[in-house]
């Protein structure tokens, strides 16, 4: 069953010298239920804007994405970020913590604008993810492993259908990376979510059976010219 | 997590810019607060302060001058009046209580009244609203007794009943201007919150007799003050003596003419008013500076929240929330402020006049104020919380270099 449809998405952006330039023509894509999917891109290929447009922070010029049966392009914006909330968890590369919420708070505050305040469901996925003795400290005052697992602690903890996750472990030395992929994808395996992920790093990309090159889905995808 | 922890847990985020406004409002709003309530109760309590007496008999001159200088122990008297003028007033019938006083010199500074037993309470007609001596006794005319306003006992150090004190020409203090006579102090009066309570009351003699006082105004008095039996013999009173008299003054209301200068200074209240209104303007102003200053740094803790689902009204709503607290809070703390400035301007006062005012006093101000400083912020934090609902949000999330 489909749980993704990208279909016919375009996208570009004003240049300086008052021009347009596209950077995504995506014509179709389809991830399955149950699949791990990742993306692998060049730096500055429109993976970002790909993905802020399927959980629906950016609006394509045209195009449609489905998840499941929800068109999410065809709602208004305060629908989308509704929607957003309770189905789509967001993992991102500086994981984007707020500085002056406690772990718990940061968990919770991505709980309470999805699913409502569920404290309990915070500290659990907190425990889940090994931070059960660090619920009270401030991000500054965690790791950087630390910091990324209290990220996927509040991208999961509304049980969203699908988590994605963009360039995840792009700030952790290898073996913290490998370490954090792992959770990340067990816990989408625990909370039955999908997974799609965008990285350049062969590492990572060579734990997921099904790897898609975006450059075979992005039409407007120009290599740069290699200069000598 | 819930909205107002989060609205709470953002001006944490901010405590030194929080802090600041907070501050500059409280100091705003207790400064409106000081402003309006110590000129309305300043106003009532000055026009209510007659010290038990409907009217004042005086030389010819200003109404003004002569209750201020006889019930307010302030301003230079107008002149002197004739003792028959006394014995005249007192013999009509329509006059409850007549009691004449002498003016002319000070303790420290606290105004020396000569007057006669009558002023206490219970003493002769109409005494019932007279001064009541809370320790000792009052002093027997024609000897060197002297009894105190409480104020002046509780302000003269060693001063009490038994001890004694020699006089000082004049009605501001000069160390150099002492009589040579001694006064025993044989009572203090209970405290009426009226400027009674900072003058020395003695025998009308002692100040008439007192050496070096001109012999030509030893049977002259500076004033009566007056008990009427009902208010239309103040009318009648006013007649006589204003319009168709031409030689004294009768004072009448003494409410009436107190207010009157308060109307007379009403432009200083409207200069004060206006100050007061302009430092409200200007810290509304820091709430909207402040805050629209940090969104520049909470501009990716936006961004996060709405990568999270959060909607832009919510946004918009922290962002208003959190000025609306802090004028709230700023308004509330206003109160500390009006308190300490108030308690600074009653106790000046009290020195000055003698009026004691009330910090318990209750105003509509009071209401309106922490509420107009937290609809004022409301206002401030419109334009920041706008700038907050447009902001956006995948370019606030890119990663920083």
């Amino acid at each position: 069953m489909v749980i993704l449809k990208v279909e016919n998405i375009k996208k570009s952006y004003r240049t300086p010298d008052g021009g347009r330039q596209e950077i995504l023509d995506i014509p179709l894509l389809e991830i399955e239920d149950d699949d791990h999917v990742a993306i692998r891109g060049a730096s500055g290929s429109g993976k970002t804007t790909f993905l802020n447009i399927i959980a629906g922070i950016v609006k394509p010029d045209s195009g449609s994405v489905f998840l499941h049966d929800t068109e999410v392009t065809s709602l208004r914006e305060s629908r989308r970020d509704r929607f957003r909330a309770a189905n789509i968890g967001y993992i991102f590369q500086t994981f984007n913590l707020i500085q002056g919420l406690t772990a718990l708070e940061n968990v919770a505050l991505g709980a309470w604008f999805g699913s409502g305040n569920s404290v309990a469901r915070s500290r659990e996925m907190l425990e889940r993810v090994g931070l059960g003795n660090r619920l009270h400290y401030y991000p500054r005052a965690l790791s950087v492993g630390q910091q990324q697992r209290v990220a996927v602690a509040r991208a999961l903890v509304n049980k969203p259908r699908l988590v994605i996750a963009d360039e995840p472990t792009g700030n952790l030395d290898p073996d913290f990376a490998r370490e954090a992929m792992t959770l990340i994808r067990e816990q989408c395996t625990t909370e039955k979510a999908e997974l799609l992920l965008v990285s350049h790093d062969p590492r990572i990309l060579d734990q997921f059976e099904t790897v898609i090159p975006f450059e075979s889905i992005n039409r407007a995808f120009k290599p740069s010219p290699v200069t000598a | 997590m819930n909205f107002f922890k989060l609205v709470f847990k953002s001006l944490m985020q901010h405590r030194l810019s929080t802090v600041v406004t907070v501050l500059s409002l409280s100091l705003a709003s207790g400064l409106m607060l000081t402003v309006w309530i110590l000129q309305v109760q300043s106003r009532q309590v000055f026009a209510e302060s007659n010290s038990g007496f409907d009217a004042v008999l005086g030389a010819r001159g200003s109404s003004l001058q002569l209750v201020l200088n006889s019930v307010f122990h302030m301003e230079q008297s107008p002149g002197n009046i004739d003792w028959q003028d006394y014995l005249d007033i007192s013999a009509d019938p329509r006059i409850k209580r007549a009691i004449p006083i002498a003016v002319g010199d000070n303790l420290y500074g606290y105004r020396i009244v000569g007057t006669t037993t009558n002023i206490f309470r219970n003493a002769g007609p109409g005494g019932e609203k007279g001064f009541e001596v809370e320790k000792g006794r009052a002093f027997q005319p024609n000897r060197r007794e002297a009894v105190l306003g409480s104020f002046v006992a509780s302000q003269v150090r060693g001063l009490g009943v038994g001890s004694t004190f020699q006089p000082y020409h004049g009605l501001r203090f000069d160390e150099n201007e002492k009589h040579e006579e001694q006064y025993v102090v044989t009572g203090i009066l209970k405290p009426t919150n009226s400027p009674a309570d900072r003058a020395v009351w003695i025998p009308l003699e002692g100040v008439q007799n007192m050496e070096g006082h001109a012999a030509a105004e030893r049977d002259r008095i500076s004033a009566v003050l007056l008990n009427l039996h009902s208010p239309a013999v103040g009318q009648m009173l006013n007649i006589q003596y204003n319009r168709q008299g031409n030689r004294l003054t009768f004072a009448f209301p003494i409410a009436a003419i107190v207010a009157d200068l308060f109307n007379k200074v009403s432009w200083l209240d409207r200069l004060l008013q206006g100050i007061a209104m302009l430092v409200g303007l200007v810290a509304t102003a820091s709430v909207l500076a402040s805050v629209y200053n940090s969104m520049n740094e909470r501009r990716r803790d936006i961004a996060i929240m709405r990568a999270l689902g959060a909607r832009k009204s919510t946004i918009f709503g922290l962002i208003l929330w959190e000025c609306g607290l802090i004028g709230l809070i700023g308004g509330l703390l206003g109160f500390a402020v009006y308190f300490g400035l108030m308690a600074t301007g009653a106790a000046i006062l009290r020195e000055k006049t003698g009026i004691v005012l009330s910090l318990g006093y209750l105003h509509i101000s009071m209401f309106w104020t922490p509420f107009l400083m937290t609809v004022a912020s409301l206002c401030a934090g419109l334009l920041p919380a706008f700038k907050a609902y447009r902001s956006p949000v995948a370019e606030n999330l890119l990663p920083i270099a």
